[in-house]
């Protein structure tokens, strides 16, 4: 069992591979930064010289007037709270929802499963542009909301709602495929042993799956998160007032007219990018670790 | 602490599969069984309806005088070992061996001090704040046993527990096993496909070969009087030689063929016995030409195993057909080398007859 030798080390054998690879790799990083130190660079400089030609890497004086310009533009902190609740509603709503579905299609055995999750599977090859209206429409016809009769007409449903926001996120297939695919590859003996100590099937769930899947739920959290965080396009649609507004469609508002200041777009995108930045950064290993086997064997 | 009584069990798996058909035994309380067979006999599948966690086809499963059968695994008062130990590498081994506790809504005083008792009945309490990960294989074994017997079951399930570890651990652990289900009392099924595991440890044994019960007895009457030839080959080490005796191959019969055949009396004899076993030990340098009731069997040695303690002689008995190969067992330092002719006796005793179905004669 311990002759299993990792070769990963000697991918790059010689100098000439090494130094060829890394010249890539690195070429290959700065391609993706640029942009983000390009904004991060703009978000610091004045008006002018956003301009100047030929463009500056480093601010010439740098300054927070963009930043502080930001933070004091009429709605940004109650499109920072529906950004965070948008984002935070949706992540939850998937956790608990992707991880129940998921158990119950890896290990609960029921008539029709395969054909079940079969269809959720199906759910990820339906392009989200074509969802985009049906959803539009069933959000405002929910029966009894803003107004609606029992048919779910005459008001404007869940229209400008923060449930309307979160629902059609609350559990995605990749969510459920995540967790299902986590779930199957956990020991069954660590259920058939709870079983055997007088568990039901929520306590095991609860203390067994749950705790082990916190590398699949990890990464579940910030996909969910990162998505709703960046989501532009279903707030835009459900959403006609600007207290309802996310801090994407606010910086929507910021660069739609002739004389946009980019310098302030720059600062405010910057911002709204940062949460997301961190969070990656803390949660990366996450990423990597996989615990769940470590109980079994010698 | 109760006796086991399985009676006529069946199980058909989903896709069909017959994996156990109309099992019958009993296991008395405080008794230690071991179910063993080649992988995939069912002894796995009999654990787990035992254990509840699969339900059986058909038939009934008694703990004492309940009937256990619909009943579901955490109600039954069972507890089990699995062979990859189970444990759940995000609890301390403390609150691994808490958990059936805990589960049961026992005070927080009571878990702790049965904990901390069983913990060091299997010596383990330095270790109590620690993951599993940070343990050997042995000491997750321990952990796995201290969880099974910290609530008391009536019954202990055992799978393949040792077979994880390393030859001279699983020895230890053999015989603190043995010591620990005695000191408890209670009653325990082993599975087990180490047929010197299970004989050295149980007080009975079930062998199983494809869903049925081959025989089911103490260890010793196995091994004297294996009732067919599956189970004289599976019980012992080194296996029973077995020699096919029906087929002569157009040679004449010779005096050994004739004296084995005969070797069990007129009666068995009549019913032309196919197959001859002899267990490597039961071979004897012959020395008492007198002695009629042993049968003289010539082997020509081929290679030589000197174990210091045995000695094992591979080679071939010319009177048989097709020069058949034997293993022979000589305690001590056996003294012959490759090339020899060895004289050899066995007595009738040591001769199984089988007919040529396999099942054994008288």
């Amino acid at each position: 069992m311990a002759t299993i030798k990792h070769t990963g080390g000697a991918l790059f054998q010689s100098g000439a591979e090494r130094f060829l690879a890394a010249a890539l790799l690195l070429f290959a990083a700065a391609v993706t930064i640029a942009p983000y130190l390009w904004m991060l660079s703009a978000s610091f400089k004045t008006g002018q010289e956003m301009y100047v030609f030929p463009p500056t890497w480093l601010p010439t004086a740098p300054n927070l007037g963009n930043y502080i310009e930001v933070l004091q533009l009429p709605y940004a902190g109650q499109q920072l709270v529906n950004s965070l609740i948008y984002a935070g509603g949706t992540t939850l709503a998937n956790l608990i929802l992707c991880s129940l579905a998921g158990y119950a299609f890896a290990r609960l055995e029921f008539r029709g499963r395969n054909a079940l999750f079969a269809l959720v599977l199906a759910l990820l090859m339906v392009p989200t542009q074509s969802q985009i209206i049906p959803v539009f429409l069933i959000v405002k016809h929910i029966p009894f909301a803003g107004g609606n009769d029992w048919l779910g007409n005459g008001g404007t449903g869940l229209l400008n709602t923060y449930a309307g926001l979160i629902l059609p996120n609350a559990a995605t297939p990749f969510g459920i495929f995540l967790m299902r695919q986590f779930f199957i590859r956990v020991p069954p003996e660590y259920e058939e042993s709870a079983r055997l100590d007088g568990a039901g099937s929520f306590a095991i769930f609860r203390k067994i799956l749950l705790p082990l899947s916190r590398p699949a739920l990890t990464v579940l959290a910030i996909l969910s998160f990162q998505q709703a965080w960046n989501d532009f396009v279903w707030p835009l649609i459900l959403t006609s007032t600007r207290d309802m507004g996310t801090l994407q469609t606010g910086l929507q508002l910021l660069h739609s007219g002739p004389d946009t200041r980019w310098n302030v777009v720059m600062a405010a995108a910057a911002l709204i990018t940062a949460p997301m930045i961190i969070v990656f950064l803390s949660a990366q290993r996450h990423f990597i670790q996989n615990f769940a086997s470590t109980g079994l064997k010698g | 602490m109760s006796s086991l009584t399985v009676e006529s069990v069946t199980r058909i798996h989903n896709n069909g599969f017959t994996a156990l058909a109309d099992i019958s035994f009993h296991v008395a309380d405080r008794a230690l069984a071991a179910i063993i067979g080649p992988s995939g006999c069912g002894k796995s599948t009999l654990l787990r309806l035992i254990a509840g966690l699969d339900p059986a086809t058909s038939g009934r499963i008694r703990l004492g005088d309940r009937d256990v059968t619909g009943v579901a695994p955490g109600k039954r008062n069972v507890a089990m070992v699995f062979q990859s130990y189970a444990l759940y590498p995000h609890f301390t081994v403390f609150e691994n061996i808490a958990f059936p506790l805990r589960t049961r809504k026992v005070p927080r005083e009571t878990v702790r001090r049965e904990v901390e008792k069983v913990a060091e009945l299997v010596q383990m309490t330095s270790r109590l704040h620690e993951k599993p990960v940070r343990l050997s294989g042995g000491q997750k074994q321990r952990v796995a046993i201290a969880r099974a017997i910290v609530r008391q079951p009536e019954i202990f399930l055992m799978d393949e527990p040792l077979s994880n570890l390393d030859a001279s651990l699983r020895m230890e652990m053999r015989q603190e096993l043995r010591e620990l289900q005695q000191k408890l009392g209670t009653t325990m099924i082993y599975v087990t496909h180490d047929q010197a595991e299970a004989m050295t440890m149980a007080d009975d044994l079930i062998v199983l070969r494809n869903g049925v019960i081959e025989q089911a007895g103490e260890p010793m009457h196995l091994y004297q009087q294996p009732v067919n030839r599956f189970v004289a080959a599976f019980i012992g080490s080194p296996r029973m030689n077995i020699f096919d005796i029906s087929n002569t191959g157009g040679q004449q019969s010779n005096e050994l063929l004739h004296r084995l055949r005969t070797a069990g009396g007129e009666a068995i004899s009549r019913q032309s016995p196919a197959f001859v076993g002899i267990r490597p030990e039961a071979f004897r340098l012959f020395s008492d030409p007198a002695n009629d009731k042993a049968i003289t069997v010539h082997v020509e040695v081929s290679s030589v195993e000197r174990h210091g303690v045995q000695t094992l002689v591979h080679g071939r008995i010319p009177d048989f057909p097709a020069a058949a190969q034997t293993i022979c067992l000589f305690p001590g330092d056996f003294r012959t080398s490759t090339g020899d002719l060895l004289k050899l006796s066995v007595a009738e005793t040591g001769i199984h007859l089988f007919d040529d179905a396999g099942k054994r004669l008288g």
